[in-house]
Parts: C-alpha cells; structure tokens; sequence
C-alpha cells in the first residue's frame, strides 16, 4: 500500500529519512523522478543515506508498475519532485489516502503559502483536482508541524505577495 | 591551498564560519553554503558548484556537509566527479579549526580531509563520564 506520496524537491533527505520514515513505519521508499534515476551519482547519495533494511527504488515514472505498487502488501512512502510530478503518477489511478507537501521550492510564478512550500495558479488548480478525488492534500514538513488544509493554502495564496 | 565548502542546513554554516573565525582569525578560501528550506536540490547542486569554483586554487577543495544523507550531503556527492574533491560529513567547530594547522602543515587535499575527519570524531565524548572516571581516579 501507498502510505502517502510526498512532494518534495530534495526527494530523499532528513525531514523524510530521521522523521517520515519512523512515523509511518515505511517498508520502501520509491522516488519517481526523471533526474534523480538517471544520475548514478544522485542515486547512489540518495540510497547511500537510507538505512539498510529499508528498500529504495529510484525509477523514472513511466518504468514504475503504479497498479502492483498500490498492490503491495509493504508500506510504501512515494516521492515525487513536484506538483506536475504528483498529478502525472496519479494520473494512472493511483488513489493514496494522503498527498502531501513537503518541499516545493520557490520559482516563477510562485507564491509562498508556507516557510518551505511555494505554489502557482496552476499548482494550486492542480491540487484541487487531486483533492476532489477525494484524496487528501495538505502541507507538512515534518510530521510534528501541523497539517495546514488545502483550504488554507488557497487562503494564504490569495493573500500572499 | 585546499579550498573548503561549508554546506550546511540553515545558517549552519556562515554561523560556524564566523565562530571559528573569531576564535582562529580570518580563514581565506573558505566560503559557507548556506541550503534554505525553500531551496532544492537543483539550487544548492548550483550554490555548492559555484562556491567550489570560488575557493579552488588548483589543489583540491574540501566540501565540509553537516549531516550524513541530508541534502547539503547529497548536493556535495553529486558533484565529485567535477574535480578534485572530497566530502566529509558532521562538520563541527573543532574540525574548522583544525583547518589552520592542516594548512600550515601543507596537507593534500585527502590528508586535509583526514585530519580533519580525525579530529572531529575525537571530539564527540561523553564528557560528563571522562571527568567522572577522572574524579573517582583522584580519590583513590
């Protein structure tokens, strides 16, 4: 099963090895990101700092077998680099209980609507259209942070400069 | 001279930076990298690149990263193939200012990552238990 798929650009890094990984007792970690699975270096980096037990696969979206994944009797925490990256795997029918934001940095277009979470009109559209499949969608770096609702976000956006 | 590359969390680095300046006195080709949390990989792949350019005077730089596995690390790793350099992860003030002495000594680049290496895992201790035993010691 999919215990979440987080949005983050760092992929694998601290926040999700020393806090996500304990909290959700995550079995296998499955980043699916062009960049990261065709730079050996990343890769190894990434796999590097993960603890041994736990399984990491690090493939390019389009190579992962998203039906047998949901299927998985582990526990599987996905990550992806962006929102774009979110819609894409979920595009396949993937229906996770919790999409969540962990790191979007910020860019063109982009407006902060938490300390490490930047979003633009077009994220923001695209993550109403993943909430309204009835998936959850908040912001949290940490699992210790409080979830801030999508509804927030779209508050904060709109007041945000 | 080895060029060094702090990559830290935060303020991490400037602020280890100046510490160890205040105690040891300027330290030339040192520039700290600092990774925000709105920062991603690609940006502090980009910070880090640039930093290394900037204190590279043909013999090497030492990436100094504060956790093993977090993203400065990760950031530093996926450069080494674009020259001469070397990582080491947990970088603390002890090891900065061992920085000095290396450099006087005319370490390389690896001898340099060594030293220091050695002398920051000398100093994580369980102090508090060293000056217990010292104390039981000098009471018979």
């Amino acid at each position: 099963m999919i215990t979440m798929v987080r949005v983050d650009n760092r992929l694998i890094h601290g926040q999700v090895v020393s806090a996500w990984i304990p909290h959700l007792k995550v079995e296998q970690i499955l980043v699916a990101d062009d960049e990261a699975a065709t730079s050996t270096l990343m890769k190894a980096a990434m796999v590097m700092a993960v603890p041994p037990a736990l399984d990491v696969a690090i493939e390019r979206p389009q190579d992962v077998d998203w039906p047998g994944v949901a299927r998985s009797t582990r526990r599987v925490l996905v990550l992806v680099r962006d929102v774009a990256g979110a819609e894409r795997i979920l595009a396949s029918g993937l229906a996770p209980g919790e999409v969540n934001l962990g790191n979007v940095h910020f860019g063109e277009g982009r407006k902060p609507v938490s300390p490490s979470v930047f979003l633009s009109e077009q994220e923001l559209e695209a993550l109403q259209r993943i909430a309204s499949r009835g998936i959850e969608v908040t912001a949290r770096a940490v699992p210790t942070d409080a979830k801030v609702s999508l509804e927030e976000l779209k508050v904060r956006h709109r007041s945000a400069r | 001279m080895v060029g060094v590359v702090i990559a830290a969390h935060g303020n991490y680095a400037d602020a280890l930076v100046a510490t160890a300046a205040g105690i040891v006195g300027p330290l030339d080709q040192v520039v700290a990298v600092n990774l925000l949390p709105y920062e991603g990989l690609d940006l502090g792949r980009q910070k880090i690149a640039d930093a290394v350019r900037s204190v590279d005077g043909g013999d090497g730089v030492l990436l100094l990263a504060d956790m093993f596995g977090g993203t400065p690390c990760n950031c530093c790793l996926s450069l080494i193939e674009e020259g001469r350099l070397e990582v080491v992860t947990g970088v603390s003030l002890p090891m900065l200012l061992k920085l000095p002495t290396a450099r006087a000594e005319a370490l390389g680049l690896r001898e340099t990552a060594q030293a220091l290496l050695q002398v920051g895992q000398k100093n994580v201790l369980l102090a508090s238990d060293l000056l217990r035993a010292r104390c039981q010691a000098a009471r018979g």
